[in-house]
């Protein structure tokens, strides 16, 4: 069905987006025009450390705007983070929210605008829908190149009670500017580079075999495609490679505007699994479950995979499906190679008595139900038994 | 997909259908963030309130707290002041004040003075000229980083006037109960006083501030500011427990100049508390001249009676005194027609006298014509009293009176009455300068004679050891004064009080007639507008003092 023509209601929602060398000059100003006084800036302690927030202070603070630094933040953001930065938000008057950092700080600013706008707790938004209150505005200032978050509908919070990873989809969570700027990322280390170049491919390809697709998300879900694999190893092995991480910076971009829309598969179902209980990094889940998740969607969207394979590469013209597949994931298992993402599951901690659990949770992740080819829970654990 | 739900891991279909255009944007509530619809609640909210605020009865402005510089104002001031929005942007509000009232505004502002506890007003300009008074209210918030006030005024002419129109109606009422010569005093049935007037508060000595305020927490007990009434309390808790209004009469009581009675009215008040109120009335003036009329009463009946009785034996009297002067005549052998009937007779005139004298006729019938005319005396002095007449009145010094009236009483030298005044020290105690009095001289003289006899009498019924008396002549509250005083054995209250009633006497039948002090009070009081007192206690002798007015020429005493 995923690789059929018919097409049913389909929708699009991008953000207002600046992108180019030196968009993230433009910050103070769009927070201002968005009646912005005194923003919460939300970041991270990297992004303290590498001066960039520190930047973005002054040119707040220099437009006349009282900041307010929120940065206790982790990776796979959890939800008691969330709540102290929405404390420190109400407590201190807050009327914005300038987020500057990769994934997990744009979702726990998404996060502290949930629960500002609509009160209660964090973990009461879980689900598609569920926020009833437009947030306060906010200018999204990734710096890495792969969450999306910036122009994504969904925000990912670690429940650390029940130790899973929710999801909170809504179009409220569409950032109101995103500032794509490629220089911010030129402090990425060579390995998250490389996690969130993966995640961006991931990002590209479950979007375009998802069974929501449609034909403009899979123009920038191809786009996204063809440009990690065309500039993904050069800004990892060139971090000053500026031409490479303005693309790779589009590459997120174009395929964060083709899944917010076209959602995602089994590779986000069963990362957020590992994610959410194991707390292990985002990107390199994706890296090792890409491939077992391509062998089992392939037949269900044959024609579909075929065009992934092209876009990153391969020359499939005239050849039949398994060939094609075996051609793709090598394309995967090289480009993984080619930025030093080969460990796998097994290497990462996790063992085979987590399997059943894991494969579980993903079972309920909402990106199951966007997956070409509809899975058991028997079937998710073969995969993660594949990836270990 | 919702974890936390117990869902099957499989759901329906249909479920996982609709959840996957949910995930698309393609349910109900999918729409990318809008402010409009919260801006537009908003927006009507305010569009509500700024209706609410501008009809608001009350004059509304919003200014910047330092300066007072006005930010906002409601429609309502703008009609009330006859301006228009513009002219008021930007003015300050202290420019609209009455001059003077800038400081107390500033105060107010500053938080100096507690508008909840106590209104401040301010003089604000009326449209179409003059000012009005506007009670106003202020309460000082942070908004934006700027310290705002938010002024109310409330126009309270009409309230300042009913209040001017209430104090005035309860200081016309208050000035009513505190000029009515009565004492009122309110209580509650606790007894505490709620109410006192003015006569009252001056009479106990209490002042109206310990009159029980609203709280009901200092007010004076009843017994501890009228404890010479001890009856009253009984009585205003009945009153309080039934509701009838009840009069006691003729209480007695503490006066300014000692005892007094006082008839007391009380009645319930029915303004839903428990409270009545007694109406205390000072009657002592009344009841003392209630009982002079009684005496007078009692006097004028023995008098027309004393003058009737003097008046039928003045007949017989002058019958009997005729009878013994023509005996006496008819004795004499100086008439020529006593000399012929005995030559007639053959009766030798000489020789009857020589008889008659030897048998001490003549000096009997002379006895019987001193006492005749000691008895039409009396009499005469009887009907003198009755007549009540002051045409001999005269100006005569008090001193020489009372020399008369001592050389008359040693003279009355009686046997049977036991008593003889030379065995009485008298003292006199003159003033120096004491001027003559307007009087009947002899009535005077009568006055203290019987003042002197009584004294006496009663020394000697006592058996008085060394019996003295002094009599002192002086000034007395502007009168002329005469007391007869002795050591002789008192008197108890109870004869005290009946000493001028006529025929009343202590004495035994036969011994006093009972008239003597009561013919003082007619002599002093009836025809001298003058006063009689009694001073004395059991064991302590006693003192009868009499007070003639000095001014008794100006004119014939009006019962005259």
């Amino acid at each position: 069905m995923a690789d059929g023509q018919e097409l049913g209601l389909r929708k699009f929602v991008a953000p207002e987006f600046v992108f180019g060398e030196g968009a993230s000059r433009l910050a103070a100003r769009h927070a201002i025009n968005l009646g912005a006084r005194r923003p919460m800036l939300v970041t991270d302690a990297g992004l303290i450390n590498s001066g960039w927030s520190r930047m973005l202070e002054e040119e707040l603070r220099s437009a006349g705007l009282e900041c307010v630094l929120f940065s206790d933040i982790t990776a796979n953001p959890k939800d008691h983070e969330v709540m102290a930065g929405e404390e420190l938000y109400r407590c201190e008057g807050c009327d914005a929210l300038v987020a500057l950092g990769g994934g997990s700080v744009l979702d726990c600013a998404k996060g502290i605008g949930v629960v500002n706008a609509c009160g209660g707790h964090i973990t009461q938004y879980e689900g598609v829908d569920t926020i009833h209150s437009p947030l306060p505005p906010m200018v999204c200032i990734p710096t890495t190149s792969g969450s999306s978050a910036d122009v994504s509908q969904f925000a990912i919070i670690t429940d650390t009670t029940r130790k899973v990873k929710i999801a909170l989809v809504s179009k409220m969570l569409v950032p109101d500017v995103s500032l794509l700027d490629p220089i911010p990322t030129t402090t990425m280390s060579a390995a998250l580079t490389a996690e969130t170049g993966v995640d961006a491919l991931t990002h590209a390809i479950e979007a375009y075999v998802s069974n929501a697709n449609s034909p403009v998300t899979d123009m920038f879900a191809l786009e996204s495609m063809r440009l990690v694999h065309r500039w993904l190893v050069h800004a990892v092995r060139d971090p000053m490679h500026i031409k490479a991480r303005s693309q790779m910076c589009l590459a997120s971009l174009d395929a964060g505007l083709a899944f917010s829309n076209a959602i995602l598969g089994a590779v986000h179902g069963m990362a957020h699994s590992l994610g959410g209980s194991l707390d292990l990094p985002h990107g390199e889940c994706n890296a090792i479950l890409l491939g077992p998740v391509i062998a089992f969607n392939f037949p269900s969207a044959p024609r579909r995979y075929r065009k992934v394979a092209k876009a990153l590469g391969c020359a499939v013209e005239g050849l039949p499906d398994d060939e094609v597949l075996d051609m793709l994931l090598g394309a995967v298992k090289m480009l993984r190679a080619e930025v030093n993402l080969n460990r796998n599951l097994g290497e990462l901690g996790v063992t085979r008595a987590d399997i059943p659990r894991l494969a579980g949770l993903a079972m309920q992740d909402p990106c199951i139900l966007t997956n070409p080819r509809k899975p058991a829970q028997a079937d998710l654990e073969a995969i993660y038994e594949a990836a270990l | 997909m919702k974890r936390r739900s117990d869902a099957p891991q499989e759901s329906a279909p249909e479920d996982l259908e609709s959840l996957r255009d949910k995930l698309m944007g393609l349910g109900e509530r999918s729409m990318r963030k809008s402010y409009y619809p919260e801006l537009r609640a908003r927006m009507e909210e305010l569009e509500r309130f700024r209706t609410l605020l501008d009809n608001a009865s009350d004059l509304i402005f919003v200014i910047e707290a330092d300066s007072g510089r006005i930010t906002d104002i409601n429609e309502t001031a703008l009609r009330k002041m006859g301006a228009t929005r513009e002219q008021m942007d930007g003015t300050f509000l202290h420019t609209l004040l009455s001059p003077g009232q800038e400081q107390a505004l500033a105060g107010l502002l500053r938080g100096e003075a507690d508008t909840l506890q106590s209104s401040v007003v301010f003089n604000l300009p009326l449209a179409g000229g003059g000012r009005f008074p506007a009670e106003i209210t202020t309460s000082v918030l942070g908004l934006d980083h700027r310290s705002l006030a938010v002024v109310m005024a409330r126009d309270v002419t009409a309230r300042l006037e009913s209040q001017r129109e209430l104090a005035r109606a309860w200081g016309y009422l208050r000035s009513i109960v505190d000029a009515m010569p009565s004492l009122l005093v309110g209580v509650n049935e606790t007894l505490q006083i709620t109410l006192m007037n003015a006569h009252c508060a001056a009479m106990t000595g209490v002042g109206a501030g310990d009159v029980q305020d609203v709280g009901g927490t200092k007010g004076k007990l009843l017994s501890d500011v009228l404890p010479w009434l001890p009856e009253l309390p009984g009585a205003l808790l009945e009153t309080m427990k039934d509701g009838n209004t009840r009069t006691l009469r003729r209480l007695p009581g503490k006066g300014p100049d000692g005892t007094a009675w006082y008839d007391v009215t009380i009645f319930p008040l029915n303004q839903g508390r428990h409270e009545a109120v007694a109406r205390i009335d000072d009657v002592s003036s009344r009841v003392r001249m209630e009982e002079v009329l009684m005496q007078t009463e009692k006097m004028l009946s023995v008098g027309a009676l004393a003058a009737g009785m003097a008046h039928e034996i003045n007949n017989p009297l002058a019958g009997i005194l005729q009878g013994v002067q023509s005996v006496l005549r008819r004795f004499s052998p100086d008439l020529a027609a006593n000399r012929a009937a005995a030559q007639r007779a053959g009766l030798d005139l000489d020789v009857m006298n020589a008889y008659l004298d030897d048998r001490e006729i003549p000096s009997m019938l002379r006895s019987v014509q001193e006492s005749g005319i000691r008895a039409s005396r009396i009499v005469s002095n009887i009907l003198e009293f009755s007549r009540r007449s002051d045409m001999s009145k005269a100006q005569v010094q008090l001193s020489q009176l009372v020399d008369k009236a001592l050389e008359l009483a040693v003279n009355e030298f009686d046997l049977k009455k036991k008593y003889d005044f030379r065995h009485v020290r008298i003292t006199r105690v003159d003033a120096p300068d004491l001027p003559s009095v307007w009087c009947v001289p002899t009535q005077i003289e009568q006055v203290i004679l019987n003042l002197l006899k009584n004294a006496a009498q009663a020394m000697a019924a006592a058996g008085t050891v060394e019996p003295a008396i002094t009599v002192r002549t002086g000034w007395c509250d502007g009168m002329a004064c005469a007391e007869v005083e002795d050591n002789g054995p008192g008197m108890p209250e109870s004869v005290r009080e009946r000493v001028f009633e006529p025929f009343f006497t202590t004495k035994g039948v036969g011994e006093g007639t009972g008239l003597g002090l009561s013919v003082v009070y007619y002599i002093v009081v009836e025809q001298h507008e003058g006063r009689v007192g009694v001073r004395s206690a059991p064991g302590e002798g006693a003192a009868i003092s009499i007070r003639l007015p000095m001014n008794g020429q100006e004119g014939p005493s009006r019962r005259g």
